[in-house]
């Protein structure tokens, strides 16, 4: 009996609700709608604006669709502004160094506190994600004060550190050329990876002998950077070649020696050089440069804590078995672990670079030249300057499109990752 | 797991060789992991030590100096900064702007957010072109949204006062700085322009939250006669109430951080009608160069947030359920 009453009850909700179901799924319909009109309404007016001309500006209430297609005023504001083009690179250097930075520091702190067993972890994972109760906005004074005059022990180490971001660069390129080359070679030829790499280092090696060698014969130290620098990275190509060399052998204690004494020979000659050379470059005063707009952004705690919890949910199974196989941590990590965490990467890559573009608050305050503007100083200088008080809106929309346009045609084009990494992110924390 | 090799004191007498054991503890697993954890590690607590952690101690010393960054040494003046800050009406009035503008944009954000995730939870059909234009302000920066809103709240040619012109309301100075502008509009105009831009964040940390209640409960509850607002109280709020607590740590802590916007569009003006205290800090320490005072501002807002976030932490424990 009871049953049957339930089953009569469900059926006649579903029936009734059957008519509230139409009422309600169009309600729904309007106010989404509605929203979704509202929301993305100040898109859509800015580029309408964007295309028409002054005058038709003022005139027009409520036209949507310009009379005359105005694409000139994209032209105008270029030649209103012609350092646009300027302000939009110095978003772009601030925001992928930025974010090469964050991952290089983030990705190896997280997998530290993930997978290395070393006194003090725990505290220290602690107290790295404690500063997140830190405001950003309490570092800021201090943090002008130290970049007004930079302490040389800082120097030596951030040049450590962007020597690293370099060769971490140039080591992902060669990794990616040995995909390409080992993959037409083949598995029957492991050589293959050696000689494509002699290959490479007599090129480049021939390309520095004619360029780079004769200005570090005549000048030295104080030769020209660009030099100093394809100088490093001929260095580095070679070590590689070595390290590939070296793998060919059998595994053996002296292959062992041979390998790890080349290994810290090179690296530690080419990061000390790097370390008593780059200060020189970088300068005393980190103000007004682009090294004072990136370092102090180079750590994020969110990163450290997003990627480590990313790490504990792979399977230790494959870390154990390639223990023991003796791969070291950084193998482990370039090779397992990363290949594992490609959406975590895309998550945060997009987050970074979404929020070191719209960056503001920290450019204003240390750039001050027309030159190192970012994009976002260079869209407000430019209203205030140029366009202030109803004179040249049109112009003002015109770059304001110009500046939003790039991000915003990425997301619609990837929305389903933007959106996706967005939720996952907030799932587990 | 046992460490590969160990590390043990080589020992005199037969066995492998005196170098080939000292090669191998130094290729030993616990040797290994305590070099490359301090070394993978040390980048990452440079730049905290440096960017972060010292700059919040310094900041405090600097609270209890006055200075312009001009002159080579720095007075010291002990509480003075704090007592002056406390004593003035001035910085009331910051509080006060702050916690308005903080709790007013969380409020309606969440909810609105909310009520999106939820209609679209119920699988519309276009629900990612919805989700996508909702969610498309929080991708551009918000210098650049700001502009666009200052020409929409324009007196005389913004859209909005045009469309309410049409229902016969008077021409509004939102933003007002002109003359006889109604300071009264300067901070609602922020907040509705803060919601617009954080609502779409918030639907979709929503969404994602709402795919966790098993639709089982839902199913039982429907057979035990429940109504859609029983549900939404006893089923959805609930299960929802770790996504909101999160929303609104955030949500809070973000809000009492703005300053694009603000810069952008109203300076801290008319008068002091949207200075918050994040703007308030910039003007005294970057604009009127007193950097103690400012670095004094920017230690209370520190101890704000963290004495906030600490009650936040506590209060969940009553209203939060982890499934």
């Amino acid at each position: 009996m009871a049953t049957e009453t339930a089953v009569t009850a469900v059926k006649f909700r579903k029936g009734v609700s059957g008519v509230k179901h139409l009422a309600t799924r169009a309600l729904m319909h309007l106010v989404l709608i509605i929203s979704s009109l509202l929301v993305a309404f100040p898109f859509i007016w800015m580029a309408t604006r964007s295309l028409m001309t002054a005058e038709e500006l003022k005139r027009s209430r409520f036209t949507l669709i310009p009379s005359a297609i105005q694409w000139s005023n994209y032209v105008e504001f270029w030649h209103a502004e012609p350092l646009f083009p300027r302000y939009f690179l110095n978003s772009a250097i601030m925001a992928f160094g930025v974010l090469i930075l964050q991952l290089i520091v983030a990705i190896l702190a997280a997998y530290a506190f993930t997978f290395v067993n070393f006194p003090g972890r725990n505290v220290l994972f602690f107290v790295a994600i404690s500063t997140l109760m830190i405001p950003v906005v309490i570092t800021y004074i201090p943090s002008y004060i130290i970049l007004s005059s930079m302490p040389m022990w800082l120097r030596v180490c951030w040049s450590i550190l962007l020597g690293v971001a370099g060769m971490v660069a140039i080591w992902l390129i060669l990794r990616f050329l040995d995909m390409i080359f080992s993959g037409l070679a083949g598995r029957e030829r492991p050589w293959a990876s050696v000689l494509w790499r002699v290959v490479l280092v007599v090129g480049v090696g021939a390309v520095w002998a004619a360029y780079a060698l004769p200005a570090l014969r005549a000048a030295g130290a104080d030769a020209p950077t660009s030099a100093q620098l394809f100088t490093l990275a001929f260095a580095f190509i070679v070590y590689d070649l070595g390290i590939t060399i070296a793998e060919q052998f059998p595994p053996s204690t002296w292959q062992g020696v041979g390998k790890a004494l080349w290994r810290w020979v090179w690296l530690l000659g080419i990061l000390a050089y790097i370390a008593y050379r780059v200060p020189h470059w970088l300068g005393e005063n980190w103000l007004d440069t682009y090294q004072g707009l990136i370092i102090p952004s180079a750590v994020s705690s969110f990163g450290i804590f997003l990627f480590r919890q990313g790490f504990m949910g792979l399977p230790r199974e494959l870390m154990d078995a390639a223990k023991i196989d003796g791969a070291d941590h950084l193998r482990i990590l370039t090779q397992i672990v990363m290949p594992l965490s490609k959406p975590l990467l895309i998550t945060f890559v997009i987050f970074d670079l979404v929020q070191y573009y719209s960056s503001y608050f920290w450019p204003l305050l240390i750039t001050n030249s027309p030159t190192m503007r970012v994009l976002t100083i260079g869209l407000q200088i430019f209203f205030i300057e140029k366009g202030y008080y109803g004179i040249r809106w049109h112009l003002i929309m015109a770059a304001n499109t110009a500046a939003v346009a790039p991000l915003l045609i990425l997301f619609f084009l990837g929305q389903r990752w933007f959106v996706e990494g967005v939720a996952t992110t907030g799932l587990k924390g | 797991m046992t460490p590969m090799g160990g590390v043990s004191a080589p020992s005199s007498g037969d066995g492998p060789s005196l170098a080939i054991r000292f090669w191998r503890w130094l290729r030993s697993q616990r040797l290994q992991d305590v070099l490359t954890g301090y070394a993978f590690i040390a980048p990452a607590f440079l730049s905290l030590g440096v960017w972060w952690l010292f700059p919040l101690v310094y900041s405090v010393y600097l609270s209890l100096t006055e200075w312009d960054f001009l002159r080579p040494v720095k007075k010291f003046v002990g509480l003075a900064n704090y007592i002056k800050m406390f004593s003035h009406a001035e910085f009331a009035r910051v509080l006060w702007n702050t916690t308005y503008f903080s709790l007013a944009t969380t409020v309606f954000s969440l909810l609105g957010g909310l009520v999106l995730a939820l209609i679209l939870y119920q699988k519309i059909r276009g629900t990612s072109i919805y989700r996508a234009l909702i969610f498309s302000p929080w991708v551009t920066p918000t210098v650049a949204a700001a502009l666009v809103w200052l020409w929409i709240y324009n007196r005389d040619m913004g859209i909005l006062n045009n469309v309410l012109s049409l229902f016969g309301v008077p021409r509004i100075d939102w933003i007002g700085s002109g003359k006889g502008a109604l300071r009264l509009w300067a901070m609602p105009s922020l907040i509705i322009f803060t919601i617009w831009k954080t609502l779409g964040y918030n639907m979709v940390y929503f969404m994602a939250g709402l795919t966790t209640i098993p639709s089982e409960l839902y199913e039982a509850a429907e057979i035990d006669g429940a109504g859609t607002w029983d549900k939404l109280r006893h089923i959805t709020l609930p299960l929802l109430s770790p996504m909101t607590f999160f929303l609104l740590v955030i949500s809070l802590i973000t809000t009492f951080n703005a300053f694009d916007q603000i810069r952008v569009m109203t300076r801290g003006g008319p008068g002091d009608a949207t200075r918050t205290m994040v703007y308030y800090m910039y003007q005294n320490g970057f604009e009127s160069f007193k950097v103690g005072y400012g670095s004094a501002v920017a230690v209370v807002i520190f101890l704000i947030l963290f004495v906030l976030t600490i009650v936040q932490f506590r209060l969940a424990r009553k209203w939060v359920h982890y499934a």
